[in-house]
This record gives structure tokens, C-alpha cells and sequence, in this order.
């Protein structure tokens, strides 16, 4: 299971309220800049990022956006798990042109390629429905990061 | 020598990383040599020279003669199968 110890109980925020998705990127990387994740460079190269090639992942019961920028911009690598109070409108990762109403996102703070297995299984986990339902459920931040904790190690 | 593979996304890390790690062992479970490289898809040009197939996240259709292959589905795993077939039909 390596790699879990990225995901960050410090940086998991629910009810995050937010009308479009650069406001949810900018509340964050507020909190990021202040914990010493990134660098000051980084909400405006993942916003150019983001604009450019978008990372909502469609999926038939439910779509999570893993918005993320280039490794120079990471300090400490990190996940972010997010839920938002609203669904926000997210740009498609195959359809830039197209969006999805996300709820979940998982701010992703990579320096390399060393973390894909643990990638593969969020991916593997965005598409269990009673895995989304304990997040949707959860009332806490406390009970929001234990429920992420508890996705299934399963790489496809 | 390898067929060549390019697989790509926005920013180099994560989705094409994680496309190319799947892609490069289904091809290997079958036995089928291939060379199979993640970029992203500012600097996939220089990459795209000499390549069998480009697997790519974003459907933006600029690709020239090279095959595409549909990358999202090897990320989420629906679709795989077909795109997977694709795959092997541009190395064969």
C-alpha cells in the first residue's frame, strides 16, 4: 500500500463552497502555500494548467476531478481529498471543450512518477459506489479522510 | 527493434504515467515487444517521429498518420478492451 501517507489529513477540506473551479484551486493552494506543499509559483500553473487540459475523469455514476501542474511547482508531494458543497462545472480530461458537475476532488502534488500504483487504485476507487457514498456521507473532515483511507487496494 | 508507443497527457505525470505503466504491462502479459513512453502533450511532437500508435487522454485530432488510440479508456478501464484491440492493431 505505498504511498497512502500522501494522502493528507491536513489538507482534507469538505464542504468547500465555491462557484467555478478556479475558486476551488485558489482556496487551496492558499492553504498549500501556507503549509509549505508548494512553491508561490504554483496556483498560477495550475490554473494554466487546468484551462489548457482539463482533469475531470467522466464516469457513469460520478465524475472526480485530480487537477495537478508540473513537479517544479510541488515542494512536499501530497493528495488533497476535496468535496465541495455545490457540484462545480469541470472541464473533461478527453473533452476539453465538455464539462461535468464534480463534487469530489483530489488535488494531486506529484514529483515524480513513483506514485502511480496508489494512482491507479483512486482511479479503481472513483468508480465504487459505496466507496463515493461513505464520502458523501461523511459530516467531518475527520470522518471524510478516514473514509478516503479506506479505499480498496485493488490495481487494475 | 520495439515498436514505439507514446502515450500522453497534459502534464507528463500522473494520467499518461499511469496509462503507459497499464498499457506497457497488458502489451508485455501478451508477449508483444513494445516501447512504450509517457510525455505530455506539449512536447509530444518530438516524440511522435517514428511512433507505431499514440495513446492519447485528450481527443484533439492533430495526430497526422499515426493510429490514435483512446487513453481516458485505459485510465478508467471502460472501454479498455477495444482500445486495447486498437492498440495491437497499430503494432501489428
Amino acid at each position: 500500500m505505498a504511498g497512502k501517507e500522501m494522502i493528507k489529513r491536513d489538507l482534507t477540506v469538505i464542504d468547500l463552497e465555491a462557484s467555478d473551479y478556479k475558486e476551488v484551486l485558489a482556496y487551496m493552494a492558499d492553504i498549500f502555500l501556507e503549509k509549505g506543499y508548494v512553491r508561490e509559483t504554483y496556483l498560477e500553473s495550475v490554473l494554466a494548467r487546468e484551462e489548457k487540459y482539463p482533469t475531470a475523469i467522466p464516469l457513469p455514476a460520478e465524475s472526480v476531478a485530480i487537477p495537478h501542474t508540473m513537479p517544479e511547482h510541488i515542494v512536499k508531494e501530497f493528495i488533497a481529498p476535496v468535496r465541495l458543497k455545490h457540484p462545480v462545472e469541470w472541464g473533461e480530461m478527453s473533452d476539453p471543450s465538455s464539462t461535468v458537475p464534480v463534487r469530489m476532488v483530489f488535488v494531486l502534488g506529484l514529483l515524480g512518477a513513483e506514485h502511480i500504483e496508489l494512482l491507479q487504485v483512486l482511479v479503481y476507487n472513483f468508480q465504487r459506489q459505496e466507496w463515493l457514498d461513505r464520502l458523501a456521507a461523511a459530516k467531518t473532515e475527520d470522518e471524510y479522510y478516514d473514509a478516503v483511507m479506506e479505499l480498496e487496494w485493488n490495481v487494475t | 527493434m520495439a515498436k514505439k508507443v507514446i502515450v500522453a497527457c497534459g502534464s507528463g505525470i500522473a494520467t499518461s504515467e499511469m496509462i503507459a505503466a497499464k498499457v506497457s504491462r497488458l502489451l508485455k502479459e501478451d508477449g508483444i515487444e513494445a516501447n512504450v513512453i509517457a510525455c505530455d502533450l506539449n512536447s509530444v511532437d518530438d516524440y511522435l517521429e517514428g511512433a507505431s500508435a499514440f495513446v492519447t487522454i485528450v481527443r484533439e485530432a492533430e495526430e497526422g498518420d499515426i493510429p490514435l488510440v483512446d487513453g481516458m479508456a485505459f485510465l478508467t478501464g471502460i472501454g479498455q478492451e477495444e482500445a486495447y484491440e486498437a492498440l495491437k492493431k497499430a503494432l501489428a
